[in-house]
């Protein structure tokens, strides 16, 4: 179907909107992260070239908070998945109720961040909190914890919500992929005697390679630049603890009015992902390669 | 061995049992993953006195209301709540507005700049959001949109139009071509076409993205925090996280505001839960 005005005039409204309210601000950031940006609207705005960089990077911050992204980020999606596959493989058995069951679990992932950080704040409460006489009851641990006001534990604190909240998707990415795998295949495995475990291995995974591939890079994606969690639950605290490259760039914005610093944090959070996607990119054409 | 006909095999007992135990451990698995909903429920029809309770217990004791009546009197609830609706529905209405014609051309047409807009959408979705909040409140304060419901919509149309313009085209794809060749046969324009035939039987498609949109938009924290400063403009997301920042934590009282936020999350998941699946696996991995 050629027609050469009218795919234009489809496209306008949204690549106007676009454009204005996200490609327009992208580009503004780059540029405010150059300049300084004492107090926004009538501040100096003086082109200063890196020195917001500069000082961005020698702030201890900075360090702390780059490797709390990373590490929220990989154990997050990590985690999610060990935990996903087996409960895929187990909603996938055709067990009565099963489309109820897997509704029901997927609110984790429908709710605000804002509502999963609250409810599991109150559960991790350092003296009232529910998960601390569960642990207790269950020998976990000797006496009450604070989760999340405990610099040792707040950043496990705040991936084990990202985690909770991250298997519903996990869930349905991924049996998704094993309701579209014929029966057929694990019959032929069967008559070859491979032992449960092997058809795992050697039939499951590897045809779930797109659908771990969407999960790891969405995942990565969206919870590298997470925000509501983290912020809600524990500010980036306790001293930096929870600290993510997110809430230090709205920290410095914000709470400083240091915009110009903490554009530059938002610009360096956005090449990291870029990079991160490349390599993901890269990695996949890899993969296809010698399928 | 004998084996009359109404008795089940050996074989057929072992799948039985095998089917009983993984249904047992599905369920205790959906129960693990809602716990924290069942707490926070309970929670909030416990009297304050008993939230100090330690060790806690699951059933309060004297279960009432009453934090479900005082959360809109300590607060402006009931306003923070009329905030969000009017934000979702708006977004959600402009996004569709302007996503659907988008998705559609993406779906039907080959146009010079068709792969660039694709490439454009993707990579949208990759920023990381701090980055246009800060230029859009550099932006909104200066067109003094700053802490109006009518920025907040904006700001939140922009973050869902990209992925209902995936999850849409995705839908028209299946689509056959046939149905608007035939109506062009009858005498339609394409855009005829499009508006009286191809949208009411997109409905589906389109009603996937709206929910998926609302949910998306109703939860979105980090513009609302940013571009908004008072009570008048405040959505709930922000107006649950004030409730943490200045007083004494009253834990039922916070429990329950946040109960109040959930419903509508869950009411519309119900509600729109086969669209809801149909839309993601369609727009999502299978391409």
């Amino acid at each position: 179907m050629k027609d050469s005005k009218f795919p234009y005039l489809l496209i306008m409204p949204a690549t106007l909107f676009v454009a204005v309210m996200l490609l327009y601000p992208i580009i503004m950031n780059i540029g405010y992260s150059f300049r300084e940006m004492g107090f926004f609207s009538g501040g100096s705005q003086k082109f200063i070239g890196l020195q917001n960089y500069i000082d961005v990077f020698n702030n201890p911050a900075f360090g702390i908070a780059f490797r709390n992204t990373i590490l929220f980020t990989f154990a997050s999606i990590f985690i999610q998945f060990l935990i996903s596959l087996p409960l895929a493989l187990l909603f996938n058995q055709n067990l009565p109720g099963q489309s109820i069951a897997r509704g029901l679990a997927l609110v984790p992932w429908m709710i605000p961040h804002v509502v999963a950080a609250l409810a599991w704040v109150w559960m991790m409460d350092g003296q009232l909190g529910v998960l601390n006489e569960i642990m207790f009851r269950l020998g976990f641990i000797d006496s009450y914890h604070y989760w999340l006001s405990d610099p040792k534990f707040a950043l496990a604190g705040v991936t084990l919500i990202n985690i909770w909240k991250g298997i519903p998707f996990n869930l349905l990415i991924l049996l998704a992929g094993l309701q579209s795998i014929p029966e057929e295949l694990y019959e032929a495995a069967k008559v070859d005697g491979a032992s449960t475990l092997k058809r795992l291995f050697y039939v499951t995974l590897p045809l779930l390679r797109p659908q771990i591939s969407v999960l790891f890079i969405l995942g990565t994606i969206y919870t590298f630049r997470n925000f509501d969690l983290i912020f809600v639950a524990t500010g980036g605290g306790p001293v930096y603890a929870t600290e993510t490259l997110s809430t230090l760039a709205y920290k410095y914005s914000f709470d400083f009015f240091q915009m110009g610093q903490g554009s530059a944090v938002a610009n360096i959070m956005f090449v990291v992902m870029i990079f991160l996607t490349l390599i993901y990119a890269r990695l996949l054409e890899k993969d296809t390669r010698y399928e | 061995m004998n084996n009359p006909k109404f008795l089940p095999t050996r074989s057929q007992m072992g799948k039985t049992v095998k089917k009983i135990f993984l249904s047992a451990l599905m369920w205790i698995s959906v129960l693990i993953i809602l716990f924290p909903f069942i707490w926070m429920l309970s929670t909030s029809l416990k009297p304050v006195s008993e939230t100090f309770r330690v060790p806690p217990v699951l059933i309060p004791d004297q279960p009432t209301l009453s934090a479900y009546k005082d959360i809109w009197v300590i607060r402006p609830f009931g306003q923070y709540i009329k905030n969000s609706f009017i934000v979702s529905f708006g977004a959600t209405f402009l996004s569709i507005l302007i996503s659907a014609p988008a998705a559609y051309a993406f779906a039907r047409f080959r146009f010079k700049g068709k792969d660039a807009g694709v490439f454009l959408l993707l990579a949208t979705q990759m920023v990381p959001y701090v980055m246009v909040a800060i230029s859009l409140f550099v932006l909104f304060s200066k067109l003094g949109i700053l802490n109006t419901l009518i920025g907040l919509i904006l700001a939140d149309t922009a973050i869902t139009v990209p992925f209902s313009v995936f999850m849409m085209r995705s839908y028209f794809i299946t689509l056959p071509e046939q149905i608007e060749e035939a109506a062009m046969i009858d005498g339609c324009t394409r855009f005829q076409a499009f508006c009286r035939i191809i949208i009411p039987l997109s409905a589906p498609g389109m009603f996937a993205s709206a929910v998926y949109s609302f949910l998306l938009i109703w939860g979105e924290f980090l513009f609302a925090v940013i571009l908004t400063d008072s009570d008048a403009a405040r959505t709930v997301t922000v107006g649950l996280y004030t409730f943490i920042g200045q007083y004494q934590i009253q834990w039922n009282y916070l429990m329950a505001a946040v109960t109040v936020v959930t419903i509508p999350v869950v009411f519309l998941f119900i509600w729109g839960q086969k669209y809801l699946m149909g839309g993601l696996t369609t727009g999502g991995v299978k391409e």
